[in-house]
């Protein structure tokens, strides 16, 4: 089956700045290299600690940052380039499919031969250079440019996110009914007042608020409501993904399972597909198919639910769980407690960087960093010892 | 929604210079409506005060002219139609410096980056030159008159705004709503006109309120040095700058002409007191709003 | 056998003074801590878990009132002694960690100079000698190369180093009672789990008792030996910590304990406490609980119900706590 979306080596790197000029001095390197897929309708689960780069992975995704460097395809378009100023976005292509194709037709000698040595996004994109380019680079680029505002209009109703702080993520001069209304408005899914208001009371009342609340403000409601309007205003776009960026972390325990509760409802009744970004590993497990492990900007295991919790392969993955406390006293674990702090993302440690803190890291640990390699069905790990068969 | 403006006017109420203040204010807007009523004009140009005597020397207070009568013009009326005037100027000229400095503003705060660097730069540039010396030398190379003044007062006036709206759009952009704005596709002029501004105009919108009174001042420095409105306007400056020649009174009589200073000087003080406290008021109405 | 405790909490009421109202903020809590035993209070916000810590302490804002209750400290009833005794015991026999390092701590003082501070007050040690201490006190705790840390400054340290810093002041004078507010909620769950090992050695070490309050029932499953819940500012149910997640018999706990999600058991849905947490300053009548009660009755709505011992060691506040017992035989789609 075809992955709905793909990241591939994704890279974000922040820049820091000092001194008069604000020259860069170093790089935050939130997310370093970290590839996975999300399919169609299921719910992949993105875990780690603060520091990890889950936050900015998803943030990237939607392009609220721009990409260092990597793929982001939907649905077999190559986006990455969509909201990328002209001269930047001929710059991405050409150096992404322009000099690749070129140097392929070299090599091989034969276009079939090297299409057909191709797949996925490449193969579409060396079809169009070739076929309908007829080879010609300037061609190649307008075509893919052609039409990006529509393109860039689609994306942004394809993907959406919902945030953490239900304080902060609602402008708090807007009334519920502007703030849920805006994207209806923006992509001209609604036309004049009356359709608006019945599009957004419908919307509102699947999240559970009543339509009665309609013209009141964020600061009249509480933080699960709020929460929920947030969803609302995501959900009302009618889009494909929807990115729960720790969307349940600052509510209160017993309202965290009523927006858990609803989220699951929605995506069976929208078909909806979730990218759900948490530190929390118990929410995690409950709402995910598969799951992502990140650590330090890097993927270090990746799996479908029920194998991740029953086979944790990778030390982090196996300290993080036992480190959850679990609510029942009779259980008796044993902990593994990791040593020192998580270091810090400008100077990440070399080789794997988890070794600083890992219990059974070795030598080769801090010389190489791991490839993360598939070690049962669709499921991946980053460990030098997990391939050795430890 | 009505519930909001009745709580804003019961606290508004509870305070007591906010009392103070705005009723002063609303003293003066009527004072300026009714001028006609209270000093009838008395020639084309009500502006111009009527020349009553041409005896150069102050007269005290008396029937005809309740605040006395310098350089032969009648203060009373002087003050009145320079209600007027003071209005004209403040609000004016806060209008547009505040219109300009939230325009250069928006754009340095919400695009950053170079464009940011420059306005700033330029920002700076305007600072750094002292306010009234700016009026004074724009002034002489416009001509006089009160137009010329209020442009003066413009042009190095929209720098405060600009900033303190820079510093809250700043702190506004990194907003979760503004990014989940930019998530459903909004465009960025909607999202500063949607989003950013109404969130952070009302400290710019308190600061150019407590600024008209300031204003005003100014404007009457400027024409207490000759530099603003033409000889026998009426203007409270203007009625200081006939008082130039009388401040120190006739020898041996230090306060003999009291009432070509106290009068002017009073009416100006009130009427900055009152935006002061009327701008006080708003802060503490708003303020906490802004948190909740 | 019957040990007796070193804090006996009776009745405790704060109330706060407000222009919008009074807000009951504690209103009836219950409760004993015994010497080297840890006692959690768990709730969700607004509950008034902190609220009780601060009154133990007298450390509220001038709009809050203890209005009735006695803390009773070795013999002494603490809402009756003076401000200035009470200074004494403050960091001295009862300390405080907070859940936010970096508001708790003086980011203009190195660490030391907040640990000696503490020290010179209540021990009345001289300088070097306190220093000294502090520099023992931070490796207790776990601080790499502490006679580095020790002149440090709060914004150079990590997050977790900050709460093992607090620890350490908090410790230094050996306190009997130390109070714990959410002490690792702000902190990674990796981080979390060594500062609760770092307190459970602590505890065995110093025979200290702890008072843990967290939302997390996860932490107070592993941390305590006796759980009191509270709602609303009152305390609905009072146990052992084995009995309570066991066999809970008021409704909200039983609702908390199926509303998380666990990694222990397998969940279909995860269990929906319906409403929201009630604004303190227009609580429901009768019962606090009732308008979210699925066993809610007339009298419920009526009459608040006692705090009422129903076993050795579990006291439960509900008109109808056995119906929680038949509720837990249904089926909820929970499979062990």
């Amino acid at each position: 089956m075809k992955p709905f979306v793909r990241i591939e080596n994704l890279v974000k790197y922040f820049p820091i700045r000092a001194g008069v000029f604000k020259r860069i001095v170093a790089w935050v390197k939130a997310v370093d290299n970290v590839s996975f897929d999300i399919y169609e309708g299921e719910t992949l689960g993105l875990v780690g600690e603060s520091g990890c780069g889950k936050t900015t992975v998803g943030m990237t995704l939607l392009r609220l940052y721009e990409p260092t460097s990597g793929r982001i395809i939907v649905e077999d378009d190559d986006t990455t380039y969509y909201f990328l100023p002209g001269i930047k976005a001929r710059s991405y292509l050409k150096k992404t499919y322009v000099n690749k194709f070129t140097k392929m037709v070299r090599d091989s000698g034969s276009i079939d031969d090297a299409i057909s040595s191709l797949d996925g996004v490449d193969k579409k994109y060396a079809e169009i250079f070739f076929k309908r380019a007829n080879g010609s680079p300037q061609a190649f680029i307008s075509i893919l440019l052609r039409g990006r505002e529509e393109k860039r209009k689609q994306f942004r109703k394809n993907l959406q996110i919902v945030f953490q702080d239900p304080y902060s993520s609602l402008n708090p001069r807007m009334r519920v009914k502007s703030i849920v209304g805006e994207g209806l408005i923006t992509h001209k899914l609604a036309q004049g007042n009356k359709e608006v208001v019945e599009k957004v009371s419908k919307t509102l009342e699947d999240v559970g608020i009543s339509s009665d609340y309609l013209y009141r403000f964020p600061h009249e409601f509480s933080g699960g409501q709020r929460q929920r309007i947030s969803i609302a205003r995501s959900l009302a776009v009618s889009p494909k993904l929807i990115i729960a960026d720790e969307a349940v972390a600052a509510l209160d325990v017993s309202i965290r399972s009523q927006v858990i509760n609803l989220m699951r409802d929605l995506q069976a009744e929208h078909k909806l597909t979730y990218l759900f970004i948490s530190h929390d590993l118990s929410v995690i497990k409950h709402i995910s198919d598969r799951v992502v492990v990140m650590y330090l900007g890097k993927v270090v295991e990746s799996a479908p639910k029920s194998i991740l919790f029953d086979n944790p392969l990778h030390p982090y993955t196996k300290a993080l769980m036992s480190a959850i406390p679990i609510p029942n006293p009779n259980i008796e674990k044993k902990r593994i407690i990791l040593k020192g702090d998580v270091p810090s993302p400008i100077n990440p440690p070399s080789g794997c960087r988890f070794h600083t803190r890992c219990p059974v890291a070795t030598d080769i640990c801090s010389a190489k960093e791991p490839d993360l390699v598939e070690v049962g069905p669709q499921h991946y790990v980053s460990c030098h010892l997990v391939k050795e068969g430890k | 929604m009505r519930s909001e403006t009745k709580r804003i006017l019961r606290r508004l109420l509870r305070n007591p210079s906010a009392v103070i203040g705005f009723s002063l204010l609303i003293f003066f807007i009527v004072v300026a409506i009714a001028a006609p009523l209270i000093c009838p004009p008395q020639s084309y140009n009500p502006y111009m005060i009527p020349i009553v005597s041409w005896d150069l020397t102050p007269k005290p207070p008396s029937d005809g002219h309740p605040f006395g009568v310098i350089a032969g013009r009648d203060i009373f009326y002087g003050i009145v139609w320079g209600t007027r005037t003071a209005f004209r100027v403040g609000l004016l000229v806060t209008l547009i410096s505040t219109a300009i400095g939230l325009f250069i503003g928006s754009i340095a705060g919400y695009f950053g980056g170079w464009i940011d660097e420059i306005l700033m730069r330029i920002t700076d540039i305007f600072l750094s030159i002292p306010y009234i010396l700016a009026a004074i030398v724009i002034t002489s190379f416009l001509g006089m008159g009160l137009n010329n003044v209020m442009i003066a007062l413009v042009a190095f006036g929209w720098m405060a705004a600009a900033r303190l709206i820079r510093g809250n759009i700043l702190q506004v952009r990194e907003e979760q709503y503004v990014l989940a704005a930019k998530a459903l596709g909004v465009k960025n002029f909607l999202i500063i006109m949607k989003h950013v501004l109404p969130n952070t105009i009302f400290p710019v919108l308190i600061q150019a309120s407590m600024r008209i009174g300031s204003l005003v001042i100014t404007a009457a420095a400027l024409s207490f040095l000759g530099l603003g409105a033409p000889i026998g306007y009426a203007d409270w400056g203007s009625l200081l700058n006939f008082s130039r020649n009388w401040l120190l009174g006739a020898s041996g009589e230090a306060f003999k002409y009291w009432y070509a200073i106290v009068y002017p000087g009073v009416t100006m003080v009130l009427f900055v007191l009152a935006w002061n406290l009327v701008g006080d008021a708003l802060r503490d109405v708003f303020d906490p709003r802004l948190r909740g | 056998m019957k040990k007796e405790p070193i804090l006996s909490v009776r009745n405790l009421k704060t109330y706060f003074y407000t222009e919008d109202g009074i807000v009951k903020a504690v209103d009836g809590v219950d409760f004993d801590v015994y010497q080297g035993e840890t006692l959690g209070i768990v709730g969700e916000s607004g509950c008034g878990k902190s609220v009780t810590s601060l009154s133990i302490l007298r450390l509220l804002d001038e709009k809050g009132k203890i209005v009735d209750g006695s803390i009773i400290m070795e013999g002494k009833d603490l809402l009756k002694l003076s401000e200035e005794k009470m200074r004494s015991i403050r960091g001295n026999d009862i300390a405080m960690i907070f859940q936010e390092p970096m508001v708790a701590l003086n980011p203009v003082f190195t660490v030391g100079d907040q640990i000696t501070e503490a020290i010179v007050l209540h021990q009345k040690t001289d300088e070097v000698t306190a220093k000294k201490m502090a520099v023992d006190l931070l490796r207790k705790v776990g601080i790499p190369e502490p006679e580095k840390r020790v002149d440090e400054y709060p914004h150079e340290l990590s997050g977790g180093m900050r709460q093992r810093a607090m620890i350490a002041m908090a410790l230094s004078c050996k306190p009997k009672i130390l109070i714990a507010d959410e002490p690792t909620t702000s902190l990674d769950v990796t981080i979390q789990a060594q500062i609760m090992e770092l307190m459970k050695e602590l505890q065995r070490e110093y025979g200290m008792a702890i008072i843990l309050i967290t939302h997390d029932m996860g932490v107070i499953a592993e941390n305590s030996d006796r759980v009191v819940v509270m709602y609303a500012g009152k305390a609905v149910e009072y146990a052992e910590v084995k009995t309570l997640f066991n066999d809970p018999k008021h409704p909200y706990t039983w609702g908390l304990l199926h509303a998380i999600p666990r990694l222990d058991i397998e969940q279909q849905r995860l269990y929906n406490i319906p409403g929201v947490v009630p604004n303190p300053l227009k609580f429901p009548k009768g019962c606090k609980f009732n308008p979210r009660c699925e066993f809610a009755e007339e009298i419920c709505r009526r009459e608040e119900p006692e705090l009422k011992q129903i076993e050795e060691n579990h006291s439960v506040r509900c008109h109808f706590w056995e119906k929680v017992e038949e509720a837990k035989r249904a089926e909820v789609g929970e499979r062990v």
